[in-house]
């Protein structure tokens, strides 16, 4: 029996590598409409992934332009070693890290849990499950590095050796992480998942 | 690494290999030790139910960082250009240094509430107040060092810093290149390079 497939939430759509490679060539001959394309696919993606990791809309903001000026510059440098979705996470993830590292502070936006996107109307907003909320709660008590592998994990629907490729470190790690993660979470939510008795 | 767990049994490699499973990912090796372990354990079972459960409620909870609207249209392969936008009305602009070998750089500024959602770049079409020039002062230099550049040269603050320290700057555009050589002269300016449409790489 093969790993079991389920199915993707409709807000992840992985692009083809065979495309992947194709766009970021492209992008590294200077071609600003693959680069525009390159940026709708992995925007929302990203902007998640960044702010759910450093928990502050406009330093995620910040962290998102600098990701994606690397992308551009550096895109020649991508050798398709790895997916390209991979390379972009990682530097997603360093500039990420480098960021929350130069904020001696705490920078946790209090708001940010509770906050509607801008495109939720107000019957969306009020709508969020109370589920979503404690689930939310939960993750923003994990440590950046927890959070990123759950994200990477149950959002993205990568591999644990992508991830640690993403984190650069050692796929043992990204397991202990997850495991801890989901204790936490599993404390947390408890008898609140159907099948989480 | 002193969050590694020592793994003692099947049991505990079940557990650290169960979200990956859940997502499909686990190499055709860790499927089969996987479930040949599945069989068997019952707390395994219901975790991994669990954990099929938790993996869609977490994939359809949104969380901080969803872009405040859909991706960004492509702007129909127009050259990068600034866009202009007055700074207080607007969160912050996305802005991208496109720098080519000779280090010229464009910002390519996105706007997260605008209509159309389509990416700028500064320069475009748009009404007054854009940065025409890039300046990227050392880490080092104290706040009162790189007001006093700016003044010296005639440089007005647009935007910045970015998250790698930047600055978008207006300077006359009549002198801009006599600006931008006054700010490069400076010790502590460690680039200082225009930004509009035809400088770009």
């Amino acid at each position: 029996m093969g790993p079991r497939r389920i199915e993707k939430p409709s807000s992840v759509k992985r692009p083809e590598r065979e495309s992947d490679v194709q766009l970021i060539s492209r992008v590294s001959g200077g071609d600003r409409q693959a680069f525009e394309e390159l940026y709708r696919l992995y925007r929302v993606r990203l902007a998640r992934f960044l702010g759910n990791l450093v928990r502050h809309p406009q330093l995620a903001e910040e962290v998102l332009d600098d990701t994606l000026l690397v992308v551009w510059e550096r895109a020649a440098g991508f050798k398709g070693e790895s997916k390209l979705s991979t390379w972009i996470f990682a530097i997603a993830y360093r500039k990420a890290m480098k960021a929350l590292r130069r904020y001696d502070a705490p920078i946790e936006d209090p708001g940010a849990e509770n906050r509607a996107s801008q495109d939720d109307s107000p019957e969306q907003a009020f709508g969020q499950t109370r589920l979503h909320q404690l689930l939310r709660d939960a993750i923003a008590e994990l440590s950046p590095e927890h959070r990123g592998v759950v994200e990477l994990t149950y959002f993205n629907d990568l591999s644990y050796r992508e991830i640690a490729e993403i984190m650069e470190c050692p796929v043992d790690t990204v397991k202990t992480r997850m495991f801890y993660a989901r204790r936490h979470l599993r404390k947390r939510l408890d008898g609140e998942l159907p099948d989480w008795i | 690494m002193g969050e590694l767990l020592h793994l003692h049994d099947e049991h505990d490699r079940a557990q650290m290999l169960l979200p990956w499973y859940v997502n499909g990912t686990l190499e055709p090796g860790d499927v089969a030790l996987f479930e040949a372990h599945l069989g068997a354990c019952d707390e395994c079972r219901a975790d991994f139910a669990a954990n099929r459960a938790l993996r869609e409620l977490y994939a359809g909870t949104p969380m901080p960082g969803k872009p405040e609207r859909p991706a960004v249209l492509a702007s129909g392969g127009r050259a990068p250009q600034a866009a202009r936008r007055p700074v207080a009305t607007w969160t912050r602009a996305t802005q991208f240094a496109l720098a080519a070998a000779a280090a010229v750089a464009l910002i390519v500024v996105v706007a997260p509430r605008a209509d159309s959602g389509e990416y700028r770049l500064l320069g475009s079409d748009a009404p007054a107040q854009a940065g025409n020039a890039i300046v990227l002062f050392s880490p080092d230099t104290a706040e009162r060092d790189l007001r006093a550049a700016l003044e010296r040269t005639g440089a007005r603050l647009v935007g910045g810093p970015t998250a790698s320290g930047a600055y978008i700057v207006q300077v006359p555009e009549q002198r801009r290149s006599q600006a931008l050589a006054d700010l490069r002269a400076l010790p502590q300016v460690v680039l200082a390079e225009p930004i509009d449409a035809a400088g770009g790489p």
